[in-house]
């Protein structure tokens, strides 16, 4: 090998190391267990109980339609969002991408709480629909299938935004000028041209936004029913409530399957580049082939229809290209979607009542002290702080080098080093989490903070790692270039003239993951509570009791720090 | 005189307090080869963009045919583009590019498919039909991109800068190629370029433009020969540039008296006046022509393969550039030589300072 490529794998040995022993052996072992019997002999009876009356294919066909739904909403909702933040000018790039971004790095599990509050029975959705009369009594709108369908949509909808938005920016402004003077009308341009275009984005969103809805346990906890389970609420309970290793190695294995199965199917259509927002356009010749000419002949044949009709109206478009108002309303209400249950959970935490009303009354700082009085909360997010704090540093040490030898690399090398880095992407949290327990509880990490960081670490390192290459790609090498010809060796340059370059762009990467670790519940899910408690733990666990003014006195003062950081995060980017 | 092909009538762009384009008028007659020749950002792209119908002119009328297009949609207007960067549809082949206005226009398969072979078999690409464009070079995207933009039949087809992403020897392959397409369909063209030499080789009339205005509309060689300014003069080709006092039959310049055959572009006599003498319109040597004749020392000599230019001092106090053909009796530094011009080359300028 040549002395580059040496360094390339030094440069990854770190992040190798670090997913060999903590993800992928784990997970192994942990999966293991779903054939072995209680004296470690092969056995098929964990895996055939699946088969057992109604329950497990029910849950598994529950949580398939869900994500389904999920999916479908968040694309048709985000699809409009992401065409507005793609093609908005300077200006009004940066407002869509703050009302987009905050939601996005704001708490999962805040965001969820939030719907309580909204479609509870004194919430503001019964007061509307009380005062307009259309009720005369409050009505159950949670523990319902629409209530699972619109925390898990509220909260997936920026995925989806985010991704697509990445195709979409790449895409050809001219092109749809030039289908004008061509003679398509608007629509037909949209359908033939656009839309083709923009399929690989949409195609990795929906596969995102399916396999992270796949995974979900806390809208079906908190929002549905019974009839609302889906698996990974099966998986919890058979490893905390039940402590059956084996059946639960069995679930996490068939929803596992159920994400590799979608991922390579989407790998085969579209291509795995499009996830990253690094491919070209079209990935060669897949581009053409025949379920995509097919659906290619579909769309081009609603564009036409839709312009016939138009033509029949005698409707006259907008003469100049530029946002039509009526996609930027959709995108306007789309936003006011996202941002909306982080602005009503605002008003409710300020009350001193002991229980939620709306609109809120008595108002007063009750909560706030108890909150920021309490033993137990303060030293939950004493501890969710410095464990995010070292999430942080740890995975900007790994990804930073794996990104510089990821850079260096091309070809297979290349593809090897960027599929590992991202494999925890496409895991779910939860095998993730329960893989991780099993472990620690042989080595004695549970609950440690060590055992925190390690599995933070492994969650953060896909986003980090993407988000350095990013920084890295708008680095100018001829600058190394400038600096080694002027004497500094590759050390030297690295310290005094790349890093000071890139730093913005990295503590931003740092930021990002220090917000991950700080909304993750999976990992210190199945830890005891107490002093091991982290802040998302101690919310679940007062949430899945009932949801309180102090619950959501507590949410509004994460939510803030997470602006905060994200607000510097954007900052910081925006400066490099 | 017959109705122009397209007839612009007082258009203008503002974007906010800047203007893009002042009120201009221009009338191209049909099957004529128009060329915008500018600098960047004298508003030859926001023109062309109001003939094709995507910016919106803050004022003004455009009229194809002798009707007006101006409220019309780019969809409507039968008029092809061709763009700098191609804009061809990535996910379709070339004969889908090409097939495109026509799909548009819900013609029938069969006129489609014999319609897009001409077209190809017209920039000598039948053989790349089923290729994509990225499996295309720069000079092929190019000719779909003609081919694309011809196909209907449109009534003009606006090309900006079309040779503008290609390196100098395509450049000039395509240029002779446009010029034939042209010829062979008699379509009406305005053109786009920066480049002078590409104006001057396609062009039936040139309309400089300068400052979001027309400087000179004019044939290729008339802008050349009798530039009206002094931007004109300098813009296009190379030039010498003096200038002094009107006198009776010319002007007077660091004590040189140069006669113009053209006294009636000059202002009366004592004002001050720019003439351009164009460095080939200088022959080396007495010609016994009447005219201005003159001997300087030759202070430089740069060889351009065919040709040399020299740098000559008259009087002291100017410096002419002379261009002689390589073949021609070698000339040294220091060297004392003779020079004439004719007065029909001394041409005089509008005032008016760069
Ligand atoms: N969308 C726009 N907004 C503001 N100014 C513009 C816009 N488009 C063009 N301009 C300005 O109009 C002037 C003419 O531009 P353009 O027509 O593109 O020039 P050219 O094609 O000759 O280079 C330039 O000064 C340019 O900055
Ligand atoms: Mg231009």
């Amino acid at each position: 090998m040549k002395p580059r490529a040496w360094s390339s794998v030094l440069l990854l040995t770190p992040a190798g190391l670090l997913l060999a022993a903590f993800f992928i052996a784990p997970i192994g072992q942990f999966l293991q267990q779903g054939f072995l019997d209680r004296e470690g002999g092969f056995t098929l009876s964990h895996a055939l109980r699946l088969r057992e009356a109604g329950t497990y294919a029910d849950v598994m066909w529950t949580s398939l339609t869900i994500s389904f739904w999920v999916t479908v909403f968040s694309i048709l909702s985000g699809y409009p969002a992401a065409y507005v933040l793609a093609n908005a000018d300077r200006r009004g790039k940066g407002f869509w991408a703050l009302f987009i971004l905050l939601p996005f790095w704001s708490s999962f599990l805040v965001r969820t709480f939030a719907w309580i509050v909204i479609l509870g029975r004194q919430g503001p959705v019964n007061a509307a629909l009380l005062a307009a009369g259309i009720s005369d009594r409050p009505q159950e709108l949670l523990y319902s299938w629409g209530a699972v369908i619109i925390g898990m949509t509220n909260v997936l909808v920026p995925f989806a935004i985010l991704t697509m938005v990445g195709v979409m920016e790449r895409i050809d402004k001219t092109l749809m000028t030039a289908a004008g003077t061509l003679g398509a009308r608007p629509v037909q341009a949209f359908f033939r041209i656009y839309l083709p275009l923009s399929m690989p984005g949409v195609t990795a969103a929906a596969l995102l936004v399916f396999i992270t809805a796949l995974g979900f346990f806390m809208a079906p906890a908190l929002l549905g029913s019974a009839r609302e389970t889906m698996i990974t609420q099966l998986i919890i309970q058979q490893v905390s409530d039940l402590v059956n290793w084996h059946f639960a190695a069995i679930l996490c294995l068939l929803l596992l399957a159920a994400s590799l199965i979608l991922f390579a199917v989407f790998d085969r259509l579209v291509g795995v580049s499009a996830l990253s927002g690094t491919a070209s356009l079209e990935t060669g010749r897949q581009a053409r082939s025949g379920a995509n000419h097919a659906a290619y002949a579909i769309s081009a044949a609603i564009g036409d229809a839709l312009a016939a009709v138009a033509e029949m109206l005698g409707l006259s478009p907008p003469r100049t290209a530029g946002l039509a108002l009526r996609t930027r309303i959709w995108a306007m209400f789309v936003v006011l979607f996202l941002v909306a249950p982080l602005l009503l959970l605002v008003p409710v935490s300020f009350t001193g009542n002991t229980y939620l009303s709306w609109p809120p009354v008595n108002p007063g700082l009750r909560w706030y002290s108890q909150v920021l009085t309490s033993p137990a909360w303060l030293s939950a997010a004493a501890r969710s702080f410095i464990v995010a704090l070292a999430t942080a540093a740890v995975t900007v040490a790994i990804a930073v080098p794996a990104a510089f030898a990821f850079l260096r690399l091309s070809g297979r090398s290349a593809s090897a080093a960027f599929a590992l880095l991202i494999s925890p992407l496409l895991v779910p949290r939860m095998v993730i989490a329960v893989s991780l327990f099993y472990v620690f509880a042989q080595l004695g990490l549970v609950g440690t903070a060590t055992g925190l960081v390690i599995g933070h670490a492994i969650i953060a390192l896909p986003y980090v790692f993407i988000a350095v290459i990013a920084v890295l790609k708008t680095y100018d090498r001829r600058l190394d270039q400038a600096a080694a010809s002027l004497g500094a060796s590759p050390l030297r340059t690295a310290r005094h003239v790349t890093l000071p370059v890139i730093s913005a762009g990295i503590i931003s990467a740092a930021l990002f993951a220090f917000i991950i670790s700080l909304d993750e519940l999976n990992i210190a899910l199945f830890a005891a509570g107490g002093l091991q408690s982290t802040l998302p733990k101690m919310m679940w666990d007062e949430a899945t009791l009932q949801f309180s003014p102090l619950l959501a006195a507590a949410s509004t003062l994460v939510l803030a720090i997470m602006s905060a950081v994200v607000l510097l995060a954007a900052r910081l980017r925006s400066s490099v | 005189m017959s109705q122009p092909k397209l007839d612009i009538i007082g258009i203008t762009k503002r974007y906010g307090h800047a203007t893009a384009l002042e009120p201009t008028s221009l009338a191209v007659e049909a099957g004529e080869f128009m060329t915008l020749l500018g600098p960047s950002g004298s508003g030859k792209t926001t023109l062309l963009m109001m003939i094709a119908g995507l910016t919106e002119p803050s004022g003004g009328v455009i009229r194809l045919d002798g009707s007006d297009i101006t409220a019309l949609p780019a969809y409507r207007r039968n008029i092809g583009v061709v763009f700098q960067n191609y804009a061809l549809f990535p996910h379709l082949t070339v004969a889908e590019n090409v097939a495109f206005p026509l799909r548009m226009r819900r013609q029938s398969d069969d006129a489609i498919r014999s319609a897009v072979a001409r077209a190809l078999d017209l920039v000598r690409l039948p053989h790349l039909a089923a290729r994509l464009p990225r499996e295309l070079s720069g000079g092929q995207q190019q000719r779909v991109a003609f081919a694309r933009a011809i196909v209907f039949e449109p009534e003009i087809v606006l090309m900006d800068e079309p040779l503008g992403a290609l390196d100098k020897r395509l450049r000039d392959e395509l240029k002779l190629e446009i010029r034939r397409l042209h010829r062979d369909l008699g379509t009406t063209i305005v053109y786009v370029t920066h480049d002078q030499e590409e104006a001057m080789l396609l062009s039936d009339r040139i309309c400089l433009m300068n400052n979001a205005r027309i400087e000179q509309l004019d044939l290729p060689t008339a802008l050349y020969e009798r530039p009206k300014t002094r931007f004109a003069a300098e813009f296009v080709g190379e030039s010498n540039i003096l200038t002094g006092r009107v006198e009776p039959a010319g002007i007077v310049a660091g004590g040189l008296h140069l006669p113009t055959a053209h006294l009636s572009l000059l202002p009366g006599p004592g004002a001050e006046a720019s003439v351009l003498i164009r460095p080939e319109r200088i022959a080396l040597g007495a010609t016994g022509e009447r005219g201005l004749a003159m001997t300087g020392i030759v202070t430089e000599v740069i060889g351009l393969g065919g040709t040399r230019r020299l740098v000559v001092r008259v009087n002291d106090a100017i410096e002419l550039t002379v261009l002689t053909f390589s073949g021609d009796k070698p000339v040294a530094a220091g060297e004392t030589v003779s020079l004439t011009v004719a007065a029909e080359d001394i041409v005089p300028l509008a005032s008016g300072k760069p």
